[in-house]
């Protein structure tokens, strides 16, 4: 699964901490979905969008073998 | 958003736990070393019991330990725990199936591994794994 989180965060302007503040993980959660080593639950992945006031489908996109 | 009958959490001791178990395994091998520098007599039963308790209460501190929550606990934690267990699982299940093989072949009797070894390398391993796969994230 692809992401634009890092983009959607540079967009926003607000560092791995500050995000991960925001959806109360750890800043090495965030790392590993940008870094897509680990795929968050769809939980998370809703309270991400909402920072970022878009969809899910925006952020967090499928590929062809998933 | 979360539900009740959901719960994504598996139980987990307090963080100061850790704390804790770290306390509990100093305490049952500092006695231990005391004796063995003071060279103090004791009976055979003595020493199986000291063995025993010893042995006991590093155990349950490495519980402590590898069972505690993090600072933040999420549920990347959870998942790098789940597969730490797995693959402490899957070793545990190999070692068993190796080992015999292993005694045959050398003629050491490596075989007769008490349940306390298996649990105390089995604990270690998860550790280990865990720490190993937090730290590569």
């Amino acid at each position: 699964m692809k992401n634009t989180l890092k983009v959607e965060r540079a967009k926003l302007n607000i560092t791995q901490q500050e995000l991960a503040d925001k959806v109360s993980v750890s800043r090495q959660t965030i790392n590993s979905i940008e870094a897509e080593r680990y795929v968050p639950s769809t939980v998370l992945a809703i309270k991400i969008s909402e920072v970022f006031k878009t969809t899910v489908n925006e952020i967090f996109k499928l590929e062809k073998d998933d | 958003m979360e539900s009740k009958k959901c719960k994504k959490e598996p139980f987990l001791l307090p963080e100061y736990f850790k704390k804790v178990g770290l306390v509990v395994m100093i305490s049952a091998f500092v006695p231990a070393i005391i004796i063995k520098a003071m060279s103090v007599e004791m009976i055979q039963s003595q020493k199986e019991l000291f063995h025993v308790f010893t042995l006991n209460a590093f155990i349950l501190g490495l519980l402590f330990v590898a069972w505690s929550k993090d600072k933040i606990e999420d549920e990347m934690t959870v998942f790098i725990r789940l597969k730490a267990m797995a693959l402490t699982f899957t070793s545990a299940v190999l070692c068993v199936i190796i080992v015999p093989f292993i005694d045959l072949l050398f003629k050491n009797p490596i075989a007769n591994i008490t349940g306390r070894q298996v649990v105390m390398s089995m604990l270690f391993f998860y550790l280990m794994m865990y720490y190993f796969q937090k730290r590569g994230r």
